[in-house]
């Protein structure tokens, strides 16, 4: 690196020249490291002796720098947030360097950061082998405590051996940075694979078998994973998968006790269990790592993941309340059983889920076998729940006009005749509204139109209304309860927008009945408070809803 | 000569605590430096632009005064791992301020907020001194502090360049680029201010 400097121009004698070589050689050396060529150039070139008390604080200087700098870059979390996989830093510096020694591995290149620490390709001297070591960042641990549950529970993990799970062969310190080594694994993680698309379905479940056998080796072993994810699993050379940071989650704030600790969810909550999205430590069982199997599955199959906002506290509220699309529907020509499967893991009620991740492993084999797998078929009553679960505010529709169609045709059939010249017009208009929100809820599903939508169908509830009421000649007394109804079912949107112009509509229908409808207001002031209190619920609608959009920003502030 | 120079700090140090306001006002014009670079050096590589840094410094040779009181630790590594500390939390609140538009940033300024004000909390009282790197063991070691103030007292542009070469560690192409000259000439430049800094280095004490 030293003999290039013969073409520089300048340095005007030659003395000069030379001694600028050396010097600069050996920051060169320096700086990336290499201590064994550092002595090697002061013993060859002794003249730059005085220098190198200089040349060598400065730069601790840039290492101090860096180092500092490692610790702002790595709560950046970067596998699980930003790209699904474990890049590597847009950042230039790491904390370690390549070609620095790191107790008795030999630092090769950085492969990744994550929530808790680096990790880096290093070679062990003493075994002559590589390993993957993962450099715990030092506020991880934060006092002794958190170190002693470390060691435990990194040790538990050092015992565990499974053909498809990375083995951790050791633990460890460097100079107070704790450390754990792994079988270093070429290839790429699940994440990365999917990023292409979906898998073929034979090759998913083959994929999700052995995933699962891993998991229910793990959890035999009293270890819970936490945090399974396809960012967590490797495919090595021949396509194997690899199950990796098992058991470690619970140490490093995966966990939701710890969550309300620190205000922080780590990681994307698309794979997470309803009972941990909604941080019911209480209920986290093994069937909620089977859960996160379940939504792996579901991504090798359609793509992505079962729930995925752009907002975490979207995302989790989708997870905890609501189901997730038909896997059919998003692939055309998935066989109905491994839907099944799918779907029994992403049961929001654990004891719904297969068992152990070992049933669930027979009955995908047996799927292969092209056996009927146990999951059964979901009854009549789930599936109307599901189903409602999934489209929750076409489904609060339509059992209220289903509802008010019940009872005027009740009313019909024992009084007859008294109700007949508006009966039709109004069972008409029941039907348009019930077709217009099957309508609207097919245009959700194509996102494009999504915002305007919102208003639509909001100004679409009032004013379908309004015609109902206008056909009813007699005296309406409580029907127009069904104004604050529109109201508050226009809060399910969650856009304070939307309740605004919800309930503006609303008003203005009401006003309508007012000017046309021979019998309202019974008295006029009836009709100003009516008004009056549509405005204060629709004030308290937006209210709640705005409460949801502040604690959302909280939370993707925190992520 | 490392003896003697790190013992100057040390006896600063020392006579401060003892309550000798000559002493602090000296520690304290001797650390100016080494706060600035160490201050400039994080801004720059975290912001990837160049940043005026004075107010950060300013902020945080304040802070640093006032809490000096509760400073404990006796040694220089203590010292400076105290510092650093202080200057570390003031440059989240700092980068926030300077990129509090910018959401991606400013969401992981907010995580990093989060673990460092937990690692100042824990470190005030007891800063750990043991941040030393391995490169540090093998090489004779001037003082951080001293090297930084004399560093501060030669010219501009011989300050630049190795700031540039040293600390930010960019080739020299690169510095040519920035500082507007022919890579000869900031070679040459480097190799005037390193012999430079080094020959100051000698006549302290």
């Amino acid at each position: 690196m030293s003999n290039d400097v013969g073409d520089r121009p300048t340095p005007s004698d030659e003395s000069e020249e030379l001694l600028f070589a050396q010097l600069e050689a050996y920051t060169q050396a320096l700086q990336v490291g290499e201590h064994t060529t550092c002595e090697r150039i002061l013993n060859e070139s002794p003249e730059i002796e005085p220098f190198i008390g200089c040349l060598g604080n400065l730069n601790d200087f840039s290492v101090v720098q860096s180092r500092s700098l490692a610790d702002i870059n790595l709560p950046e979390y970067a596998p699980t947030i930003s790209s699904g996989s474990g890049s590597s830093s847009s950042f230039g510096s790491s904390m370690l360097k390549p070609n620095q020694t790191f107790g008795k591995f030999e630092i090769e290149e950085e492969l990744g950061r994550g929530g808790m620490g680096v990790v880096f390709r290093a070679r062990q001297t003493d075994l002559k082998r590589d390993v993957a070591i993962k450099v715990i960042r030092s506020h991880q641990l934060a006092d002794d405590e958190d170190l002693r549950r470390f060691q435990i529970e990194a040790q538990a993990a050092a015992r565990l051996k499974h053909p498809n799970i990375v083995t951790v062969h050791e633990i460890g310190e460097v100079e107070g940075q704790h450390y754990f080594a792994m079988d270093y694994v070429t290839g790429d993680t699940l994440s990365d694979r999917l990023k292409s698309g979906p898998l073929d379905i034979e090759e998913a479940v083959t994929l999700l078998i052995p995933i699962s056998q891993a998991v229910h080796y793990l959890h035999e072993h009293q270890v819970m994973h936490r945090d399974l994810k396809p960012s967590n699993i490797l495919l090595d050379e021949n396509g194997k998968p690899l199950v990796t940071d098992f058991g470690l989650a619970r140490i490093f704030g995966n966990d939701d006790d710890q969550q309300t600790q620190t205000g922080v969810i780590i990681g994307t909550p698309s794979y997470m269990s309803p009972e941990q999205a909604a941080g019911r430590v209480k209920l986290i069982t093994n069937r909620s790592d089977i859960y996160s199997l379940g939504a792996i599955l579901y991504e090798m199959l359609t793509g992505k993941p079962p729930f995925k906002k752009d907002h975490p506290l979207d995302t989790i509220v989708q997870v905890i309340e609501q189901e997730p699309l038909l896997p059919r529907r998003l692939r055309s020509g998935l066989p109905r059983d491994l839907e099944k499967v799918c779907l029994k893991c992403l049961e929001k009620d654990p004891d719904k889920r297969y068992a152990t991740a070992e049933e669930l492993a027979e009955d995908l084999q047996r799927f292969l076998q092209g056996e009927h797998v146990q999951a059964a078929s979901p009854s009549l009553i789930s599936r109307v729940n599901r189903w409602s679960r999934r489209f929750p505010a076409a489904s609060s529709r339509w059992a209220g006009v289903l509802a008010a169609a019940t009872i005027v045709q009740g009313r019909y059939w024992i009084s007859g005749v008294e109700s007949q010249p508006y009966h039709n017009e109004v069972m008409t208009i029941l039907g348009v509204w019930a077709i217009v929100i099957g309508l609207f809820q097919f245009l959700a599903a194509n996102r494009t139109v999504k915002t305007y939508l919102e208003y639509a169908w909001a100004a679409t509830d009032a004013l379908l209304l309004t015609f109902v009421l206008l056909k009813v000649p007699e005296d309406l007394g409580p029907l127009v309860i069904g104004y604050p109804m529109v109201v508050v079912a226009s809060g399910m949107f969650f856009n304070v927008r939307v309740v605004v112009c919800s309930t503006i509509l609303s008003c203005l229908g009401y006003l309508g009945l007012w000017r046309w409808h021979p019998t309202e207001p019974y008295l006029p002031h009836y009709g100003v408070i009516f008004m009056v209190t549509l405005g204060i619920l629709g004030a308290v609608t937006a209210a709640q809803v705005r409460r949801v959009r502040v604690l959302n920003q909280y939370y993707e502030s925190r992520q | 000569m490392t003896e003697n120079e790190g013992s100057l700090i040390f006896t600063l140090l020392n006579r401060a605590r003892e309550g000798d306001d000559h002493a602090r006002d000296e520690l304290f014009e001797k650390c100016r430096a080494y706060v600035g670079f160490m201050a400039r050096s994080q801004m720059e590589t975290w912001m990837n632009a160049k940043i005026d840094a004075s107010d950060l410094i300013q902020q945080t040779m304040m802070d640093a005064h006032q809490g000096f009181d509760q400073f404990r630790g006796k040694s220089e590594a203590e010292w400076i791992g105290w510092l650093k500390k202080i200057l570390q939390h003031n440059t989240v609140d700092f980068c926030r301020k300077y990129k509090g538009t910018e959401k991606r940033n400013a969401n992981r300024e907010v995580s990093f907020a989060q673990s460092q004000s937990q690692s100042l909390f824990r470190g005030a009282a007891e800063p750990d001194a043991n941040e030393e790197t391995p490169s540090e063991v093998i090489m004779r070691k001037e003082n951080e502090i001293l090297l930084a103030d004399a560093l501060s007292k030669l010219p501009d542009d011989y300050q630049e360049v190795i700031y540039l070469r040293n600390m930010q560690q960019l080739p020299f192409q690169e510095i040519a680029d920035k500082m507007e000259r022919s890579q000869g000439a900031v070679q040459m430049l480097w190799l005037r201010a390193i012999k430079q800094l080094q020959e100051q280095m000698q006549h302290v004490e």
